[in-house]
């Protein structure tokens, strides 16, 4: 890569633009300003965002530097991405109806789906220390008065 | 157990496992037994250590022991606590999970334009507890030592500064409920935390506040503050000096904070009943009383059905007053 | 000489057997899950609440205090180890501790956290048992000016968190407050940004915060292209820091031991200012600046020693006047109100044995540390030899399990994700999340201080400048902005320039 323009800064300067930009609309379409003597809720955020706004240009202008650094990025492959972004979800979704305990193997199961390394008999160990581990550790040591099975299971009789 | 024959994922294999391993461990023979066979879940949705927090863990571990089973209290306070009053509203009514919930409760149907849940129809109430009066104190700076005297000061002065925790709290209401019969024209101010509202109300930048006895009472001890008068319907007995503010004619400032125990909906009646005279009996119990009376709330028992009664008399009360202080919908 | 006669009462109170077994105990099981990531200090205080109920109020109020620090001391240690603060305090101490642990040095940097808070909490002690009355005058004397002109202070300094470029580091502090605004206004009751989702009303929760930005974005670096079989990229070499390592130290503990102390007794989350400040003067301080972030043992010295007696000095407004400083102070308050006391004045002259027996077990408590730890640091050390591809499903199980059991709330964790891929993208960006943390905690106060400020004085600014407090911190914030960060951007530049030629 042996652009004129830094990609990165770039980017780094349309995020705080696209971040700032947001909050300050936001804040003008929904919320009152307010006045001097009562600031209205809407008046901080406007304020911070447009600041952002005014770095991200700063930043995106000085990426128009010519750069040296032509390292290519290294990014995490999408399968590990989404493997790690869902697992605190799938946690989040299964806790209350399937109960602790079955969450925390599904959760860990799909965590590590995220390892290139993984393979079955490992993860289902994994799996299964980290349930005992838990189950010990929250439900038995410190009284936590999750369910380990939840009303989704105990219907089945579980 | 349920499933599908054939091919069993290695994922449902593994949470089977878990399952059943934990399954024989947790195993108790619950089944048909007299109420209460096993833990009763408590939902508080105030964070732990908070002031409703420590009234219903001492009613709480009463309960428990007259139940002769564990209560478990789990803090929820997300969501303003309309979130920990909704996991009860849909909760399986059986009586193993309950709600303890304050002065909130009944403010939460006028301060909120949508709540997930209905508070008359979702809810069986067990019974009423507890009664804390608001104290109005203001900073001995003022030089002033009676209502009546801080009345007139108020309004030779107007644009005083009152403090809450937070827009629509218990505080608030009553502040502002104070500024409207009082015909005051004060400032609300509303703060985070409790403790910096009470050091800006010690050094003079507000003027005065409603808050329970506790926290006031090493800054009465040091001078520093002066209680005018209560909004319970009496004297409280944790600080008799306190006048209730009817006592001084303003009629129907009546507004105490409360807690009270409920139940999901549909929840057998005839463990409703069994709770309900379980915490009368507690209501009833000196050392309680004196142990609540030490946090500054004083025991008040009203029953399930005088609780039905007073419910929607009190969200009107505060849908009233909520709109005396002019509190947008949120 | 009082203050001696009242230790020696305090101290006869704090080591009977039982409260040391107490002492003990809590700090045993406060470091044992505080030490479980996305646990902090305040999780682990309420979850082991329980525990004292039944004691009496003084054993309560000791094995609390042990918890207390045990969870700090444990957070710091999940911090240094795997990079997932469990408090804003934390992220500071992960800054440089967790660069020593990727270089093998695990070993001395948590060693060196335990010296420093224990030095830390010794001279935290005395100021206590010497200074609490004076010390509650002042933290009176805070109002919403006060607190605005310290937080604009913490915010510029903590410019120096960062070890790249200035304008990212404003920018990542511009994002956090942006993010710490999410939830409804507390003057007007107006949701913002909240999308009608009612878990927002109460804004972001901080913990979920951390650990998605510090802790997930971590995983996602660390499974980058080829993965490594562990979090240690060299040997571990030796547990205990070197002569040199204490040498380095010993001047940033007192500093940070000083700093700590006198922003401990502030109410409102001044806590947090402390390690951050703490860590800007030690690489201010510093011939070569430019180590900091790249595992500099006095980047953990300063900042754990600043937390620690901070922690201490947090019991000081609590004990004499009620006021909690911070959510473990009101838990505590909460403790003694169900053991039928009311914090105040009276308190330490009506129950002096209980006053003085908490402060002298302050001190047991962090001697147990000390001893409970230093031989743990091996095994806490030997930790990052499993596997990475069994360590981070286990990080991420803890931390789930953790965050649930604070407020059981699904949506929280809903939001580490999201948070976890912001954090990454920040990263890839070179942006920090240091500062972005910090202004995530303080711009709530920030703007609350104003608006406050401007409704006391009907609108008129000038409440800002007129009050000594205030005046004196925002002339000193000029000052650092003047003096300082003027040629430090000059400096930095040049660090950067070479960097990247």
């Amino acid at each position: 890569m042996s652009s004129r323009v830094n990609v990165k800064e770039v980017t780094a300067g349309l995020l705080c633009i696209v971040i700032g930009g947001f909050f300050a609309l936001q804040s003008v379409t929904t919320l009152p300003i307010g006045s001097a003597r009562q600031i209205g809720p809407g008046y901080f955020p406007f304020a911070v965002g447009l600041i952002l706004i005014a770095l991200g240009i700063l930043i995106g202008l000085r990426a128009v530097q010519p750069a040296e650094s032509s390292d290519r990025m290294q990014f995490v492959s999408v399968r590990t991405m989404l493997a790690i972004l869902a697992s605190p979800v799938v946690f989040g979704l299964s806790v209350r109806p399937l109960g602790l305990a079955p969450a925390i193997v599904i959760t860990a199961l799909v965590a590590t789906l995220a390892g290139n390394r993984a393979n079955v008999v490992q993860s289902l160990l994994l799996a299964a220390g980290l349930t005992i581990f838990c189950v010990a550790v929250f439900s038995y040591g410190l009284g936590l008065s999750l369910p380990l099975f939840g009303p989704l299971l105990a219907r089945f009789g579980v | 157990m349920r499933l599908k024959s054939g091919n069993l994922h290695p994922l449902g294999l593994c949470g089977l496992l878990a399952a059943f391993t934990v399954a024989v461990l947790a195993a108790s023979p619950a089944a048909a037994q007299e109420y209460p066979a096993k833990d009763i879940r408590m939902i508080v949705p105030f964070s732990a250590g908070s002031g409703a927090d420590a009234a219903a863990r001492q009613i709480a571990t009463r309960l428990s022991e007259k139940l002769g089973k564990p209560i478990i209290i789990d803090n929820m306070p997300a969501g303003n606590t309309i979130v920990g009053a909704d996991t009860v509203a849909k909760a399986t009514p059986d009586g193993y999970t309950l709600l303890f919930h304050a002065t909130q409760f009944i403010v939460s149907p006028a301060l909120f334009k949508t709540l997930p849940y209905d508070t008359i129809k979702d809810f069986e109430p067990v019974a009423r507890v507890t009664s804390q009066s608001l104290l109005l104190a203001i900073p001995t700076t003022l030089k002033i030592d009676n209502l009546k005297d801080f009345v007139a000061y108020a309004k030779k002065n107007p644009g005083l500064n009152y403090a809450s925790t937070g827009l629509g709290s218990s505080l608030h209401l009553a502040g502002a409920y104070f500024d409207h019969v009082a015909g005051l024209k004060a400032n609300h101010i509303p703060y985070k935390a409790a403790a910096q509202a009470l050091a800006d109300l010690v050094r003079g930048d507000v003027a005065y506040m409603f808050y329970p006895y506790p926290p006031f009472k090493p800054h009465i001890d040091a001078g520093k503050l002066k209680i005018l008068g209560s909004s319970g319907a009496e004297k409280p007995a944790f600080f008799p000096e306190a006048q209730p503010m009817t006592a001084f004619g303003y009629k129907d400032f009546v507004l105490p904070a409360w807690h009270a125990v409920y139940a999901p909906a549909g929840t057998p009646k005839a463990i409703i009943d069994k709770l309900d005279k379980t915490l009368k009996e507690i209501a009833d119990d000196p050392e309680t009383r004196a142990k609540m009376s030490a946090i500054g709330i004083d025991l008040y028992y009203a029953s399930s059905a005088e609780l039905k009664k007073l419910l929607p008399q009190e969200i009107e009360k505060y849908a009233r007053i909520i709109e005396i202080a002019d509190v947008p919908k949120q | 000489m009082e203050l001696l006669s009242n230790l020696a009462l305090g101290m006869e109170a704090a080591v009977t057997p039982a409260n040391l077994m107490y002492c003990f105990l809590g700090a045993v099981l406060g470091t044992l899950i505080g030490v479980l990531p996305g646990i902090g200090p305040t999780a682990t205080v309420a979850m082991l609440l329980p525990l004292t109920f039944t004691l009496d109020p003084l054993a309560s109020l000791i094995m609390l205090a042990g918890i207390y620090y045990g969870a700090q001391y444990g957070g710091s240690t999940t911090a240094i180890l795997i990079n997932v603060p469990g408090e804003a305090s934390a992220a500071v101490t992960a800054l440089d501790g967790h660069q020593m642990a990727r270089q093998g040095r695990a070993g001395p940097a948590l060693a060196i956290a335990a010296i420093g808070s224990f030095i830390a909490g010794t001279l935290a002690t005395f100021l206590v048992a010497l200074m609490a009355k004076p010390l509650t005058a002042v933290a009176l004397e805070f109002g919403p000016p006060e607190y605005f002109a310290l937080v604009t202070l913490g915010l510029i300094s903590s410019v120096a968190l960062a070890h790249g470029s200035i304008v990212k580091a404003l920018a990542a502090i511009a994002i956090g407050i942006l993010f710490g605004t999410v939830g409804a206004d507390l003057y007007t009751g107006a949701p913002r940004f909240t999308f009608g989702v009612i878990e927002l009303t109460n804004g972001f929760d901080f913990v979920a915060m951390a650990i998605g930005l510090f802790g997930i974005a971590e995983i996602l670096r660390n499974l980058e292209g080829t993965q490594a079989t562990s979090l240690v990229a060299k040997k571990i070499s030796g547990l205990m820091p070197t002569r040199a390592d204490l040498k380095a130290s010993i001047s940033p503990i007192f500093r940070g031991s000083l700093i700590g102390s006198a922003i401990g007794i502030l109410p409102g989350g001044g806590a947090a200012l402390a390690s951050f400040l703490a860590y800007s003067v030690e690489k201010k301080l510093s011939d070569q600046p430019e180590r900091f972030g790249r595992g500099a043992i006095e980047g953990v010295a300063g900042p754990e020693s600043a937390n620690n007696a901070g922690a201490q000095t947090s019991f000081i407004p609590m004990l004499t006047l009620g006021i909690p400083t911070n959510p473990i102070m009101a838990l505590m308050i909460g403790v003694m109100m169900i053991q039928g006391i009311i914090p105040g004045p009276s308190v330490a002259v009506e129950q002096p044995t209980l006053f003085w027996g908490v402060i002298a077990s302050m001190w047991v408590g962090n001697m147990m540390l000390l001893v409970l730890n230093l031989p743990l640091v091996g095994l806490w050390a030997r930790l990052l030899l499993v596997p990475y591809s069994m360590m981070f499903p286990a990080i991420l199980v803890f931390s789930a399990v953790g965050l649930y059991t604070i407020n059981s709330n699904s949506f929280d964790l809903y939001t580490v994700s999201m948070f976890g891929l912001l954090g990454y993208v920040l990263y890839k960006l070179d942006f920090e999340p240091a500062p972005l943390l910090l202004a995530f905690v303080l711009g709530p106060m920030l703007e609350d201080s104003l608006r406050r400020s401007l409704m006391l004085s009907q609108g008129d600014p000038s409440i800002l400048f007129t009050r000594p407090i205030s005046a004196t911190l925002l002339a000193a914030t000029l000052l650092i902005l003047a003096v300082a960060v003027l040629p430090f951007v000059r400096k930095k530049r040049e660090v950067i320039f070479e960097e990247e030629a």
